[in-house]
C-alpha cells in the first residue's frame, strides 16, 4: 500500500480530532459537499420526475397538461443548468478550501522527503474522503427532506415522494460528477501552488483591471436588444438563438464583475477608517475573488430580475392557469435553491479566510486591534461585492426580460415579491454566514500556542 | 520636565504631559497545564533601557514577553506600568493600551500583505483616529527616517526580509509608544541584515526615549541590549549590565 493511501486517513482523522484550525476547515468543507450534494439530487430529482410524467402514459390527467409535459421537462432542464455552475462551484470551492494551511502543511511533508506525486496523492484522497461522506450525508438529507416537497404541486398534481427519487444509476452520476469535480479542483488548486508558492497569498501590487471590460459588455447587451428586436422569437432557430445570445450576456457579467469590483472599492482604500481600508485593499487585490464569491448571487439577481415582468395571471380561468402558478413555483424553488448555495459559499470563504489569515489577526490582536474591527472587515467583505453584484445583475435581468414584451395588466406582485425577497434573503443569509465565522474567529485569537519560548 | 510632543501624538490622548514610565514584575508565575512556564519573576525596567530576554527553548522567554505586554495575564504576580497595573486591567483595556502606550516588532513583521509600506506603518495612528493624511504623512516621515524613502508604496511581497522589519519598527514606533516589545525581531534574517535591523531598533528606540525588551536566543542580538535578563526552568537566572565594551 503506498505511503500516500496510509498516511492521508490518518492525517486527516487526527486534525478532525483536533477540533481546531484545519479541522473546522475539514467540516466546513464536508458541510459544502453536503450541501452541494443535497441540492443536486434535489434539482435532479425534479427533472427526473418531469420527466417521468411525460413519458409515462396517462400520468397527466388531461391532454393540455400532456402538451405541455415536455416543456416541463425543458424548463426543468433549465433550472438544473441555471443551478449546476453554483452548485459545482461549491464543490471546487470547498476542494480549495483552506489552501493557505494545506500548502504549508503539504510543505512540511515535502521536506520530510515525499514526492509531488505523493503529496498530491494525499490530498485528493483527502479530497475523496471528504465528499463521499458529504454526499452521503446530503443523499440523507435529500430523502428525509423528500416529505415536504408533498407540500407543493406541479401540473396540477401534488409532487409524490416515489417520483422524486431517483433511480441508483442515475443516483450514481449525480454524486459522481461531484466527486470527479472536486479531485479536479484539488488536482489544480496544487498545481497553481506548486507553480508559484506565491500564488496563494498575494502579497505584491495587483494590475488594475481595465475598462475595455465594461465596453464589450455594454456592446454585447446592445446588440443583445437590437438583435431581439428584429428576431421572431416564435420560430425554432430565432427561440434557440435568443436564448444562447442571452447565455453569453449574462456569462459576460462575469467580464464586468471583477472590474466593478475594483470601482467600488477604490475610495475605501482612501479612507481612515481601517475596517473599511482593510476590506477595500482586500478587494483591490483580488477583484476576481471577491467576484467569485458572490457570482452565484449575481446569477440569481439576474433571474429575479428577468421574472419581474413574467405574467401573474392569464385570467381566472383560462386554460394555461396552472402553468403559469407552476412557472412561478419553479422560479421561487430556484431562487431558494441558489441562495442556499451563494449562503453557504460565503460561509465557506469566510471561513476558510478566517484560518488563512490566522497569523495577521493574531499580529494585530497582540498589537492591541480590537477584535470588533476584524467583523467590521468581513461584514465589507460580504456587503460591498454582494451590493456590487445585484446592483448589476438585477438592473441587467429587468433591462433583458423587456425582450419579453409582456404586456402586464396589472402591478407583477409575484414578480416584485421574488425579487425583493432575493435581494433581501440573499443580504441577511450572507452578512448570517460572515457573522457564523466570529466563533471562528474568536477561537483563532483566543488560542494562545505556547512558543517554543 | 515632561517631554513635549507632537499634537497628534497618541500619548497626549491618554497621558499629557505624564514621562515615560517603568515597566515592572513583580513575582509573575504562569503555567500551561502542568507546564510552569515562569515562577516567581521579578524585575523592574526603568524608562529608556534597552533589555534582552534570553534563554534556552522552553525557559519561558516568550511567556514573559506576552506577559509584560498584557497578552497574557500571570497566574500570580502583577505587571505594572508607572505603578498602574496592567495585569489587572481588563481585557478590553489592556488591548488599548497595547495600541496607544507600548509597540511590537515580531520575528516576521507581520505586516498586512495587502497594504503598501506607509498604510502599514500608518496602522496604528489611523486606529486611534488620526485623519488618514496626516497618518501617512508621519509614516512617510518614519519611512525616510529608516532608509525606506522611495518605497512607500510598495507592498511586504515587494521587500525583502530587513526592509519589511524596518517597516514593522516603524509601524511599532510610529504612535511614540513607551515601550516597544521584540520577540525575535532578526529570527527570520541573515546575520548582517540583523544586526542592521538591531541597530536601527536600538536607535530610534532610545531617540524616542521608549523602553525595549528584546526577546532573542542569539548573543550577538543581545548585545544591542543594555540589560540582559536570562531565564532558565521559568526563573530570572541572570540579570546583568551589559557593559558598553562587551557591546
Amino acid at each position: 500500500m503506498s505511503v500516500a493511501v496510509t498516511l492521508a486517513p490518518r492525517l486527516a482523522i487526527e486534525r478532525i480530532r483536533a477540533t481546531k484550525g484545519a479541522g473546522v476547515l475539514d467540516a466546513m468543507a464536508v458541510l459544502a459537499f453536503t450541501v452541494s450534494s443535497w441540492l443536486a439530487l434535489t434539482v435532479a430529482g425534479g427533472t427526473w420526475m418531469f420527466f417521468q410524467r411525460w413519458q409515462v402514459e396517462g400520468a397527466l390527467s388531461s391532454s393540455q397538461q400532456s402538451g405541455l409535459a415536455v416543456t416541463y421537462v425543458a424548463l426543468a432542464g433549465f433550472a438544473c443548468a441555471l443551478l449546476v455552475i453554483p452548485i459545482l462551484g461549491l464543490g471546487g470551492g470547498a476542494a480549495r478550501l483552506g489552501a493557505r494551511g494545506r500548502v504549508r502543511r503539504l510543505a512540511s511533508l515535502r521536506l520530510i522527503g515525499m514526492t509531488s506525486g505523493e503529496v498530491v496523492r494525499i490530498s485528493v484522497i483527502e479530497t475523496i474522503v471528504q465528499s463521499v461522506v458529504g454526499a452521503l450525508l446530503g443523499s440523507a438529507i435529500f430523502v428525509f427532506s423528500l416529505p415536504l416537497w408533498q407540500l407543493l404541486s406541479f401540473q396540477m398534481r401534488p409532487i409524490g415522494i416515489a417520483e422524486l427519487l431517483l433511480p441508483w444509476w442515475l443516483w450514481l452520476m449525480v454524486i459522481g460528477a461531484l466527486v470527479v469535480l472536486a479531485m479536479a479542483s484539488t488536482v489544480l488548486g496544487l498545481r497553481r501552488v506548486t507553480i508559484s508558492p506565491l500564488g496563494v497569498a498575494r502579497d505584491q501590487t495587483p494590475r488594475r483591471l481595465k475598462r475595455w471590460r465594461l465596453l464589450v459588455v455594454a456592446a454585447l447587451v446592445i446588440a443583445f436588444l437590437l438583435y431581439a428586436q428584429f428576431t421572431d422569437i416564435a420560430s425554432l432557430i430565432g427561440l434557440v438563438t435568443t436564448v444562447g445570445f442571452l447565455a453569453v450576456v449574462i456569462g459576460s457579467i462575469n467580464l464586468v464583475g471583477p472590474w466593478l469590483m475594483q470601482l467600488v472599492a477604490r475610495p475605501g482604500a482612501r479612507t481612515s477608517n481601517v475596517a473599511r481600508l482593510l476590506a477595500a485593499r482586500r478587494i483591490l487585490d483580488d477583484p476576481r475573488g471577491a467576484w467569485r464569491n458572490v457570482a452565484s448571487l449575481a446569477f440569481l439577481g439576474f433571474i429575479a430580475g428577468f421574472v419581474v415582468t413574467m405574467p401573474t395571471t392569464t385570467g381566472d380561468s383560462g386554460p394555461n392557469t396552472f402553468f403559469v402558478h407552476d412557472i412561478q413555483t419553479g422560479v421561487a424553488i430556484t431562487l431558494a435553491l441558489g441562495l442556499v448555495l451563494a449562503a453557504t459559499a460565503t460561509l465557506m470563504t469566510q471561513a476558510s479566510q478566517v484560518f488563512d489569515r490566522a497569523p495577521e489577526s493574531i499580529a494585530l490582536d497582540r498589537m492591541g486591534v480590537p477584535a470588533t474591527i476584524h467583523l467590521a472587515v468581513r461584514r465589507r467583505l460580504v456587503v460591498v461585492p454582494l451590493a456590487v453584484a445585484l446592483g448589476t445583475s438585477v438592473p441587467l435581468g429587468l433591462v433583458l426580460s423587456t425582450v419579453a414584451a409582456v404586456q402586464l395588466e396589472s402591478f407583477p406582485v409575484v414578480g416584485v415579491s421574488l425579487l425583493a425577497g432575493t435581494v433581501i434573503l440573499g443580504f441577511l443569509l450572507s452578512l448570517g454566514a460572515a457573522e457564523a465565522c466570529r466563533p471562528l474567529q474568536d477561537g483563532v485569537l483566543r488560542v494562545q500556542r505556547r512558543r517554543n519560548d | 520636565m515632561a517631554p513635549a510632543f507632537p499634537p497628534w501624538s497618541t500619548r497626549n490622548m491618554i497621558t499629557p504631559s505624564l514621562p515615560r514610565k517603568t515597566l515592572a514584575a513583580h513575582n509573575l508565575s504562569k503555567s500551561y497545564g502542568p507546564v510552569r512556564a515562569l515562577a516567581d519573576v521579578t524585575f523592574d525596567i526603568p524608562s529608556g533601557q534597552a533589555v534582552a530576554i534570553m534563554g534556552p527553548s522552553g525557559s519561558g522567554k516568550s511567556t514573559l514577553l506576552h506577559c509584560l505586554s498584557g497578552i497574557l495575564v500571570p497566574d500570580a504576580g502583577e505587571v505594572s506600568l508607572g505603578g498602574e497595573s496592567v495585569s489587572g486591567l481588563k481585557d478590553k483595556h489592556r488591548s488599548l493600551l497595547r495600541r496607544r502606550r507600548f509597540g511590537f516588532v515580531f520575528q516576521d513583521g507581520q505586516l498586512l500583505p495587502e497594504l503598501p509600506a506607509r498604510e502599514n506603518v500608518a496602522l496604528p495612528l489611523l486606529l486611534t483616529g488620526i485623519p488618514r493624511n496626516r497618518a501617512l504623512k508621519t509614516a512617510d516621515e518614519w519611512l525616510g527616517k529608516l532608509g525606506l524613502a522611495g518605497m512607500e508604496n510598495r507592498r511586504p511581497g515587494e521587500l525583502s526580509g530587513g526592509q519589511a522589519q524596518r517597516i514593522a519598527i516603524a509601524r511599532a514606533l510610529i504612535h511614540e509608544p513607551e515601550v516597544v516589545f521584540a520577540d525575535e525581531p532578526t529570527g527570520a534574517l541573515d546575520q548582517a541584515t540583523g544586526h542592521e535591523v538591531m541597530q536601527i531598533l536600538t536607535a530610534t528606540t532610545a531617540s524616542s526615549g521608549a523602553s525595549l525588551v528584546v526577546v532573542t536566543h542569539d548573543d550577538e542580538v543581545a548585545r544591542w541590549c543594555q540589560r540582559l535578563i536570562e531565564i532558565r526552568d521559568a526563573m530570572v537566572h541572570d540579570d546583568q549590565l551589559i557593559s558598553r565594551s562587551t557591546r
